[in-house]
């Protein structure tokens, strides 16, 4: 049982085959190395016909990178970073809190009964295919410039994600294993701890992760249209001063933001799932 | 320990889709108590598995009865070995074995540490089941099933899945987990070998679900294969075996059941 590569290779084999392992990685470190230099590339070049695209249009209508640059840093340094940007994730996932809240039960009772899951289906798949844009619309005009609004809209574009995957994973609970618990004697609190929840888990990471990237996005449109703080409503008040330079600041600290978190996810989701061989392939 | 009375039992799955009812019980009668290994052999279909479901609780029967209680006379407590390892994926190899426990005590944890020693994993318990290899998975099933100190362990096939090398191995380390425990066990094998090397009785079933045959095995442990009182044992249970096969076509006329004694 424990017979390791090594038995099963006669020396010279062995080592021809570490040798070609060993160059295998060495141009594999190449070829990552080239990479990089080509995405380093890109940005030069971006940054480049920004700059250029800048010098052509009159006065401050478009403003070039590096005051665009220095702004940002103002902004983070005031503080107007962090405060602004509490505000506006505070109530990504108020929102987010509620389409759990309401996503996991309506997803939970689709994929354990046929029944349920013909009430809701047309219901939440509807309710997935309105546009965001809609929904932002929506819960200004029955909520107005409130802190509602913003939740609301949030809310309603991530629940249907978060049912449709919850009913997935539920559905793909392994029976065999419920099975093997009944048999032990475990409880239903037991088996619900133990083999359904950890099953639908995943399944509620890919719907946070699909769902997040539109809920910000819906969230900073409804404060542009409605809010009184958070970044959406930064953006509608340089727009408003005709701040180009800030509003592509702010823009670009929403983009820095996004991806950090979206990082962020990545990495919690592996943690959890490690138990999974591809994830631990990917550590 | 457990005592396990089984009195004409009968199962009877509704036929679905226009199909008839499929029988797969047919008065079934046997007893075992105390410290014996059991096995129930038959060939494919004849409903071993759908026995052991019914013992367990999880299949429910059409008639007859079934009694089973452990010493004190209260409801037995079962092991489960499967056919295949059943493990949580997401939990490690300790955590699955805590998983199945009633309590959470150091007791309890060095008792499922001894069990996991006894099957040569002593190493892996932090390791995940998909990091293990299929015969080191099942080792995991038969120290869980062993942890909780079942009154009865039923274990349905437990070897079937693995390669013929690994599987003599988890036999003979059954073998000598079952000396040093000496549980109930109701075993469940088609292997006419296997049987009759861990078994104290084997009880065969007939395709339609009747006893056939009901035979005491009366050998010293540890019993090994090559040990010529094995294969005597084992060419004699086979021929039994293929006297059954015989008969196979004619089930409805076949003689009254060796039953139990
Ligand atoms: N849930 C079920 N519904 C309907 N029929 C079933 C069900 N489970 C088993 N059967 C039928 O019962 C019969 C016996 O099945 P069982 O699994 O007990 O056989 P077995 O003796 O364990 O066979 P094997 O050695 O192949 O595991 C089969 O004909 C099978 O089709
Ligand atoms: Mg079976």
């Amino acid at each position: 049982m424990s017979t390791g590569v090594t038995d099963q290779f006669p020396g010279g084999a062995l080592a021809a085959w570490e040798q070609g392992e060993a160059q295998g990685r060495r141009a594999l470190r190449q070829r990552q190395a080239r990479i990089l230099m080509f995405v380093l590339l890109g940005w030069l070049t971006m940054l480049l016909v920004w700059q250029w695209g800048s010098a052509q249009l009159p006065g401050r209508v478009l403003p070039g990178p590096w005051p665009v640059a220095q702004e940002m840093w103002e902004i983070v340094a005031s503080g107007r970073f962090v405060r602004h940007f509490l505000t506006s994730v505070t109530r990504t996932f108020m929102g987010f809190g509620v389409a759990a809240l309401v996503g996991v039960p309506v997803g939970y009772a689709m994929g354990r009964s046929r029944y349920w899951r013909a009430f809701f289906h047309d219901g939440v798949t509807i309710s997935g295919t309105v546009p965001a844009l809609t929904y932002a619309v929506m819960s200004l005009i029955i909520f107005g410039i409130s802190t509602i609004g913003p939740v609301l809209a949030v809310a309603l574009v991530s629940t249907p994600y978060v049912a449709l995957n919850v009913a997935e994973g539920v559905r793909g609970v392994d029976r065999d294993l419920i099975k093997m618990s009944e048999a032990f004697g475990r409880s239903r609190r037991e088996i619900r701890r133990h083999v359904l929840i950890p099953t639908i888990v995943p399944f509620v990471y890919a719907a946070v992760r699909l769902s997040f990237a539109v809920a910000w996005k819906v969230e900073a449109l409804t404060e542009v249209f409605g809010g009184r703080n958070g970044v959406g409503f930064e953006i509608r008040r340089e727009y408003q001063l005709f701040n180009v330079t800030g509003l592509l600041a702010w823009m670009f600290l929403f983009i820095a933001f996004m991806l950090v978190i979206e990082r962020l996810l990545a990495v919690s989701e592996r943690r959890l799932l490690a138990w999974r061989p591809q994830e631990r392939a990917g550590i | 320990m457990a005592r396990l009375t089984v009195d004409d039992l009968c199962k009877t799955f509704p036929g679905s889709g226009g199909r008839p009812p499929n029988r797969v019980l047919d008065n079934v009668s046997f007893d075992m108590q105390g410290q014996v290994f059991v096995s129930l052999v038959g060939p494919s279909g004849c409903g071993k598995s759908t026995l052991l479901n019914i013992v367990s609780g999880v299949e429910t029967y059409t008639s007859g009865q079934l009694d089973l209680t452990n010493d004190e006379g209260r409801p037995a407590r079962l092991g489960y070995v499967f056919q295949d390892p059943r493990l949580l994926p997401w939990r490690t190899v300790v955590q699955n074995m805590l998983y199945v426990q009633d309590d959470n005590s150091s007791q309890t944890r060095d008792r499922a540490l001894r069990y996991l020693d006894m099957v040569g994993l002593a190493n892996n318990t932090d390791y995940f089941p998909t990091q293990l290899s299929g015969g080191m998975q099942q080792r995991v099933g038969i120290a869980r099933a062993f942890s909780v100190e079942p009154d009865l362990l039923l274990m349905d096939e437990p070897f079937s899945h693995l390669d013929a090398i690994t599987a003599r191995g988890l036999r003979e380390n059954l073998q000598e987990i079952w000396i040093e425990s000496r549980k109930t066990v109701l075993f469940v094998t088609h292997d006419v070998m296997e049987a009759v090397q861990l078994s104290d009785r084997i009880i065969m079933l007939q395709p339609g679900g009747r006893i056939f045959d009901d035979i005491t095995i009366d050998l010293p442990r540890p019993r090994h294969q090559s040990d010529p009182k094995v294969a005597t044992m084992q060419a004699e249970v086979l021929g039994r075996l293929e006297s059954m096969t015989g008969v196979n076509d004619d089930v409805s006329q076949a003689a009254p059941t060796g039953g139990a004694p």
